[in-house]
């Protein structure tokens, strides 16, 4: 009985309930999605860097790679969160909110770059190919015909890129957060520790289970989808907008 | 079926290529290949696997970057440095074995794409092009269909469709037909045949003799990375003169 109130507290869940929905989710939300933006953008920039011919673009995203999926995601937070406005540097002013959302998301680029390196070398080299001999620039070809495909087969890896930030949204407490900005873990922690009871973490785990779980589910219903091929294409037909006057052909 | 032969094409290519010589690493797959064709004219090659039919096409738009000799479109030495080769390529149409249409576009963008975003054509303009090259392919009713629903002969018809929305001075087709069942070669054979009597300039890789003979005004046979043979079509298919030529023919036809 003792482990149940130590873990199951139902009114110590019910009293961090509404401070885990309102401020704790939203915080958690903020981060991960803050993250996951700055993450695509930069994480494109990168994986076209990295597939690029020329060794001056090549280089440099092959480092960052290299160097961000290579440490630990607290090290990194630290580094920059506390590293940059240490040495003087507030580029993003002198919270330490905005560091947080700044460093998961050079972090999750990391992974996504190299998400989206995989999907486009899986495209078929005909597919670049018939661009160019349209006569498309190199880059244009990427734009229009490559990443595009290179998407649709990246959008299972990229959602469980997406869980992986929300988990991980839960180190950048250490920066040192105001109460407002507390997300999901450390709300939960900190009733935790005053309370002298485990259930407010409890809660706040439910919480992240809440929001991951049915993404899991989607990437598993996501993976199904594009195995199974041609289906894929065949579901996606956009309806006959404006369908098209069959003429005879004779 | 189509009607490309009632629209005859206005401007054509004339292709001068010299000493030709293209090397992977250490190996030299083409090893000086000299070869003109005419504006209007529809030179075949043909040969065993492994000759450099595909490396040649794929020079003449330097979708390979030979390593030695010129090809001179029009007057001007496309091996240059300095041409803008995307113009080039904006007028040479090219038409791949494996169709490589952008199968997350339906036809219609598969063959205004060029337009909209190489020439700059605007949609409305783009479009009705494209429904018009559609149409000269036989498949104007298919314009919203994906790649996917098509067959593989329908699907090279709309990836011929896409490089002559171009309004390309020359052709070059690598193997088209190779990669179809044998009941869909002929619409592909059809609507090629049509594009050669209407006048376009065109270089054509073929295991189709039957074609080569009836359409090419030039058949050039290629074997190890030279031109061992050219000539008319009766020539080179019922007069070979060299042993391997003969060979060759005995094992195709
Ligand atoms: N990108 C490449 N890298 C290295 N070797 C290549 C490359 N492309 C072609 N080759 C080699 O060049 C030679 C000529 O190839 P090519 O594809 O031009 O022949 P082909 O006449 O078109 O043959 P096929 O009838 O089989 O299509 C072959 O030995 C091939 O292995
Ligand atoms: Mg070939």
């Amino acid at each position: 009985m003792q482990i149940l109130h130590t873990f199951l507290d139902w009114h110590q869940m019910r009293a961090v309930l509404p401070e885990l929905i309102a401020t704790g989710l939203l915080n958690t939300l903020i981060l991960a999605a803050g993250a996951t933006v700055i993450g695509l953008v930069v994480g494109i920039v990168l994986a076209l860097g990295a597939l690029s011919r020329h060794r001056v673009l090549r280089y440099p995203s092959m480092v960052y790679l290299d160097l961000f999926r290579g440490l630990p995601v607290v090290l990194t937070i630290f580094l920059l969160g506390q590293g940059l406005p240490f040495a003087g540097f507030h580029p993003l002013g002198y919270g330490s909110y905005p560091y947080g959302i700044a460093a998961l998301g050079l972090i999750s680029a990391a992974y996504i770059a190299e998400i989206f390196r995989s999907g486009i070398q899986a495209v078929p080299p005909g597919q670049l190919e018939a661009a160019r001999a349209l006569g498309m620039p190199h880059l244009r070809a990427m734009r229009i015909v490559v990443v595009p495909q290179g998407i649709r087969n990246v959008l299972p890896a990229l959602t469980n890129q997406f869980i992986g930030t929300i988990k991980d949204s839960s180190l950048v407490y250490l920066l040192g957060f105001t109460i407002s900005q507390r997300e999901l873990y450390r709300i939960g922690q900190d009733a935790a520790q005053q309370t002298g009871n485990l259930s407010p973490l409890v809660a706040a785990g439910v919480m992240y289970l809440v929001l991951t779980v049915p993404l899991t589910h989607l990437v598993n219903h996501l993976d199904r989808r594009l195995k199974s091929g041609p289906k894929l294409t065949a579901a996606a037909v956009e309806p006959e907008a404006a369908p098209v006057p069959a003429v005879s052909a004779s | 079926m189509t009607n490309l032969d009632e629209t005859a094409i206005a401007v054509t290519s004339s292709v001068e290529i010299r000493g030709l010589r293209k090397s992977f690493g250490h190996v030299e797959v083409l090893r000086g290949i000299d070869l003109t064709v005419s504006n209007g004219e529809v030179v075949c090659v043909i040969g065993p696997s492994g000759s450099g039919k595909t490396t040649l096409v794929r020079c003449i738009n330097r979708m390979e970057e030979p390593t030695g000799g010129s090809i001179v479109i029009d007057g001007v030495d496309i091996t240059d440095r300095k041409v803008d080769i995307n113009a080039v390529r904006s007028r040479v149409g090219m038409v791949f074995q494996s169709f490589n249409l952008f199968p997350h576009m339906n036809a219609l963008a598969n063959v205004s794409v060029g337009l909209r975003k190489v020439k700059k054509v605007p949609k409305a303009e783009a479009e009705r092009i494209a429904l018009d090259r559609l149409a000269a392919v036989g498949l104007r009713d298919k314009a919203r269909a994906r790649p996917s629903q098509l067959s593989g002969g329908q699907q090279q018809r709309v990836a011929i469709a896409r490089a002559l929305a171009m309004d390309p001075t020359l052709m070059l087709f690598d193997e088209a037909t190779s990669a179809l069942d044998p009941e869909l070669v002929k619409g592909v054979l059809n609507v090629m045949t049509d594009l050669a009597r209407a006048g376009m300039t065109m270089v054509v890789v073929t295991h189709e003799m039957g074609f080569a003979q009836r359409v090419a005004d030039r058949v050039v046979f290629m074997d190890k990375g030279v031109i061992v043979e050219a000539g008319p079509p009766e020539q080179i298919f019922e007069h070979p003169q060299t042993p391997r030529l003969q060979s060759f023919l005995a094992q195709v036809l």
